[in-house]
């Protein structure tokens, strides 16, 4: 059943500010709408928060793509058409811009936004396992200030996370090397179809080597697995130091299927998606270049 | 009618969706077949495009009228359950709410067999109560007003468990019913047999036994179910999202009492039916109760996930087939012992017969058929494009491949040397049949002869083609009537009761007319879909308008270009044989001397010239079916046991192609849709309750355009056809029958193994790859 709009109100503020401060003296929780994408699905299934809705994507503060520093700074209104088009994001930070193309179709391209897929939590974002191993920071910015969270450290459960009810999502923050392209990185979606899926598996890998051979930067990070996306640590620091070989290979994907812990749904099965999830990991490493 | 020979009737027969049927018929005018055409066979632009594109096409959808309201329905939440108690006062009370339904108001109310609102769910999502509000969230909180005390029953949704001793009976004569075209015969199958198939199969050189398995497919068709309904005194309007106006009309009529004159049903745009919008269903008899209690127009238009719940599908069927042959591939016996889980349907109701192919794909004289109906606790199915030939030929097709390895032969020459010069059931010839031709030509598009075995493939990405083949009554026939009107300005109404389902029934009824008029294509506009204005036609289903209105529309022309040529002849000072009608003229054959068809009918005294026609008898003695002979190349990714379609050839014969444009988008639309069946669509439901899981568009995956091939190769093999005045046959269900097991024959070829259920998901794929061959 859908929700009856009566129970809704929209505001538009017109600057970041006016929006921290709206943030600050209310005393229910808003709910803040960027692309719209998810919550719109949500009013639809009669599922949407009622009360007061603020609308943030007038507001440029949040929008852009910028090199600051040693950083790529993403706004968090920056939708999956800026990604897919950005320069910067395809030379530095491929995996964002692969991932931005899976998501959807051109229509919720457009519209959706990273803040949007990081804030709503799905264990199934396809944005997210990128970010886990680009090693990103979210910056969070309320009335009172401006924090920094590790991605790593965002999510408390499943679609819960540290952010403070007058906190807001203000940009994404990710080391320039994190991309580097002398390591070997892939991002892998598998859905029910070619497009317009959510995915049963998706995932992100970054692999770096020293010179002599050994694995010296690994980052494996995993949606669709677990109550939030998760980077899988031990089996990161399994492949640390060593060459890859068909042994490695192996024993990291028994500690791959040992950190994982997928459910049975209407969209897969807990078998296909550890079967899948290995593969997924077992192929990268294969086919890591100059092996 | 003003055809010479009207007063003749006789007995014709029909095949509609698979089923043979006898009507009456009037004798028509013989038309030579066309010579050279200018407009038929050529790839017109659709004439309604434009407003489709632009939005000024009207569907059900579309519909709104002043102080419309908008009807709920309240359905069980239950796979069986009684209603020991039904409070709707809290609902009727809402400010906004105009009308409330329960069964005991709607009592003696039936369509199908069943009263419209029931006080006794046999299926979750079975209609309960409904109610009409000012808008749809009131509607929608009303509904959640509604107080039920449930009693819940024992169901059953699987058919093995409906078929097991001590399942509860669903129904008082049991579970287990006869199949056929609706269950029947309680007890015992429905049994089709010619020669001695048990003795044929014993004395075989070789036998194969196999099972397959197909899942319930559901059409999400675009523009989901819903009308409109409005009063007018004592007549009904009614704007339903139809495949047949008159069908709806006629089950209008006999639920309410009412005579044909005083109810009108409108269909003039519709986004897509598939088989599930063949009549009326309970929400356009609730739409119309609901108007009449609130005096109201109420609009009672499906939510997605109704029209998943409540909405109709291709049933499931587990298919048991065994096949004799001797040693150099010739058919000697064939058998099938179907099973069909019928959901809650009841005696007579159609859901389709999945033994179909087996009795009619090849040459074979002995043939046996045992087809159940299994009930259970679940929706009544309907028809769905080639309703039971889907089913039917995943399993033969896959047979006949198996076959095909088991005696080292080619499959394609094995398919070849069992087809049959005349309809294997009947032994009748057909009356045009380009099989063979579908087969060598597709053969020759895909690249057949570069198929390898499988044992010769290795690594990650495997390759294979495969093939499958259909047959499928189509020739249409009556009846069907057609009206056309010349205006005293030059320009043309067609009338026609057929509903264009999308597939370009206006387009194609406009060039047969200009065609046989010699007007321009912009001179002519076709009203269709509507019982008040148009004339009757049976539904846009069974593959048959093209072939049956199609022919009645040229007559129609005919009669018309009569009557110009009539009044044209003391005009032009010549005999009307030695005129003709061109480019908007009527013009003396050798003199050129010529008079505007506009101004000619001015002159008349009516002002226009009316032509009335119907479609006459199918030739007696022979049989009408289109063919069609499929070609996929798959690629299986063995790591992840994904199946991508590379490539795909539909070749087939279903005789003139009036619009190659429209029909190769039909064919396309038909193998798409076999490739979800075959790869991606399946319901889920929740054991515990019956409630459909992936009841929606976001879980129900139906296949994008990113999962067909880069391209789907249509190839026309037809031979003449002769058996009606535009020489064509139907196509709307042959492209969907054999893709699904073209692909499953082609990852067969890719991998070495079998995936007999579909559909053939990654994790049935691995499984079948980890297994031991
Ligand atoms: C048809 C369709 C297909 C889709 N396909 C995919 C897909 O393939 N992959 C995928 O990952 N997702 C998919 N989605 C989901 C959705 O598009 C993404 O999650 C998108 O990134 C959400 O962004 P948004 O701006 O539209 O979020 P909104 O709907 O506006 O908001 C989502 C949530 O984030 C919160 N929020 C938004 N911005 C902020 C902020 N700056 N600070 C704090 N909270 C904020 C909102 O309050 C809300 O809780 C799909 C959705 C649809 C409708």
């Amino acid at each position: 059943m859908r929700a009856r709009l009566a129970g809704f109100s929209l505001e538009r503020p017109g600057t970041l500010d006016e929006a921290l401060g709206m943030l600050a003296a209310s005393k229910e929780r808003l709910t803040l709408l960027a692309g719209g994408t998810d919550l719109y699905v949500y009013l639809n299934a009669g599922v949407a928060r009622p009360g007061r809705w603020l609308d943030l994507w007038g507001l440029d503060e949040l929008r852009g793509i910028h090199e600051v520093g040693d950083h790529v700074v993403l706004g968090a209104l920056t939708t999956y058409t800026e990604l897919r088009a950005s320069e910067l994001i395809r030379g530095a930070l491929p995996l964002l811009a692969q991932a931005a193309a899976t998501v959807g179709a051109v229509a919720i391209q457009n519209r959706g936004t990273l803040g949007g897929n990081i804030a709503n939590g799905s264990p199934a974002g396809d944005s997210l396992p990128p970010l886990l191993a680009y090693d990103a920071e979210i910056g969070l910015r309320s009335a009172r200030g401006r924090r920094f969270v590790p991605f790593d450290r965002f999510y408390t459960g499943y679609r819960a996370s540290v952010a403070a009810p007058d906190e807001l999502i203000e940009q994404i923050r990710i080391p320039l090397g994190a991309g580097s392209s002398s390591r070997a990185c892939r991002f892998v979606k598998v859905g029910t179809r070619a497009a317009q899926a959510i995915s049963k598996v998706v995932a992100a890998f970054v692999l770096g080597r020293a010179g002599d051979g050994t694995v010296d930067h690994c980052r494996a990070a995993f949606g669709s697995v677990a109550p939030t996306p998760v980077r899988l640590r031990r089996l990161e620091q399994h492949v640390i130091g060593k060459r890859i070989d068909p042994a490695l290979i192996r024993t990291s994907s028994d500690v791959l299927l040992s950190e994982i812990a997928p459910i049975d749904d209407i969209r897969s099965t807990a078998r296909y998606r550890r079967f899948v999830a290995r593969t997924a990991w077992q192929r990268f490493m294969e086919e890591v270049p100059g092996l | 009618m003003s055809d010479d020979c009207a007063e003749k009737t006789v007995e014709t027969e029909l095949e509609i969706e698979g089923r043979k049927v006898k009507v009456r018929a009037q004798m028509e005018r013989q038309l030579p077949p066309w010579g050279k055409t200018t407009l038929v066979g050529k790839s017109l632009r659709r004439v309604d495009g434009p407003d489709k594109v632009t939005g000024a096409a009207r569907y059900t959808h579309d519909v709104q009228l002043p102080g419309m309201l908008y009807g709920k329905v309240l359905r069980s939440p239950h796979a069986r359950a009684r209603v020991a108690e039904l409070g709707l006062s809290a609902a009727a009370k809402l400010p906004g709410v105009l009308a409330v339904l329960g069964p005991g108001d709607v009592r003696g109310v039936r369509l199908g067999g069943r009263e419209v609102l029931s006080a006794e769910a046999s299926y979750a999502g079975e209609e309960i109560a409904a109610l009409a509000a000012t808008d749809e969230e009131t509607a929608e909180e009303a509904l959640s007003l509604i107080r039920v005390r449930w009693e819940p029953l024992p169901h059953v949704l699987e058919p093995e468990d409906a078929m097991a001793p001590g399942a509860p009976a669903l129904q008082p004569g049991g579970n287990v019913l006869g199949g056929g075209f609706g269950p029947q015969t309680p007890g015992k199958p429905e049994v089709y047999e010619r020669g001695d198939a048990p003795a044929a199969l014993e004395a075989a050189e070789v036998t194969l036994e196999r099972i397959y398995e197909t899942p319930a497919a559901q059409h999400a068709c675009l523009e989901t179910h819903g009308a409109v309904a409005a009063w007018d005194g004592d007549g009904l309007t009614v704007w339903e999202s139809t495949q047949g106006v008159f069908f709806v009309r006629s089950a209008l009529c006999e639920a309410l009492g009412l005579p044909a004159s005083r109810v009108r049903v409108l269909c003039p745009f519709m986004g897509g039916g598939f088989g599930s919008k063949n009549s009326a269903d309970r929400y356009t008899l609730l739409a119309a109760l609901l108007a009449r209690r609130s005096g109201r127009p109420v609009r009672m238009v499906l939510s997605r996930r109704e029209d998943f719940e409540a909405g109709a599908y291709r049933p499931a069927s587990r298919q048991q087939l065994a096949i004799g042959l001797t040693r150099r591939g010739r058919i000697v016996a064939l058998t099938s012992r179907a099973v069909n889980p019928v959901g809650s349907a009841l005696e007579g109701h159609y859901f389709g017969s999945c033994v179909g192919p087996v009795q009619d794909f090849y040459s074979c004289a002995n043939v046996r058929t045992e087809n159940y109906a299994i009930l259970t606790s679940s929706p009544p199915p309907s028809a769905f494009r080639a309703p039971g030939h889907v089913q039917g030929a995943f399993a033969l097709e896959q047979l006949v491949d198996e076959a095909a390895d088991e005696l080292g032969l080619d499959p394609v020459r094995l398919r070849l040397a069992n087809l049959s010069a005349n309809d294997p059931d009947s032994g009748l010839p057909y009356a045009s049949n380009g099989l063979a031709s579908c087969l060598r030509l597709g053969a020759k598009a895909i690249g057949w002869d570069s198929r390898k075995p499988p044992r010769t493939k290795t690594g990650r990405f495997r390759s294979g083609l495969g093939v499958a083949i259909a047959t499928w009554g189509a020739g249409g026939g009556p009846p069907a009537v057609a009206q056309i009107v010349l205006h005293e300005d030059g320009s043309v109404v067609v009338l026609t009761g057929a509903c264009d389902l999308g597939t370009g029934t206006r387009t194609v009824m406009t060039q047969i007319a200009a065609e046989e008029l010699g007007v321009a294509v912009s001179a002519v506009l076709v009203a269709n879909g509507d019982t008040r204005t148009t004339p009757y036609c049976l539904p846009s289903f069974g593959s048959l308008t093209v072939a049956s209105t199609g022919p009645a529309v040229r007559l129609a022309a005919a009669e018309v270009k009569r009557q110009l040529l009539d009044a044209a002849s003391p005009i032009l000072g010549a005999p009307a044989s030695s005129l003709l009608v061109m480019r908007g003229k009527v013009r003396h054959a050798v003199t050129g001397k010529s008079v505007a068809v506009a101004s000619i009918a001015a002159s008349l005294p009516a002002r226009m010239i009316v032509g009335t026609s119907q479609r006459g008898p199918n030739p007696d003695g022979v049989v009408l079916a289109s063919f069609s002979a499929q070609f996929a190349q798959v690629e299986v990714d063995c790591r992840f046991g994904t199946v991508r379609v590379k490539r795909f050839v539909s070749a087939h014969d279903c005789g003139r192609v009036l619009n190659p444009a429209t029909w190769s988008s039909q064919i396309q639309g038909g193998v798409l849709q076999g490739i979800g069946y075959a790869l991606l669509e399946q319901r889920t439901r929740d054991p515990g309750t019956g409630r459909q899981l992936n009841a929606g568009l976001l879980d129900y995956k139906i296949p994008t355009v990113l999962d067909s091939p880069p391209e789907i190769e249509v190839i026309d093999a037809a031979p003449p056809y002769p058996a009606n005045n535009i020489g064509a046959k139907g196509s709307g269900e042959p492209p969907i029958i054999p893709v699904a097991a073209a692909i499953a024959n082609a990852v067969a070829n890719a991998t070495g193994r079998r995936l007999r259920t579909a559909p053939i998901t990654p994790a049935r794929l691995l499984a079948a790859l980890s297994a031991e061959p």
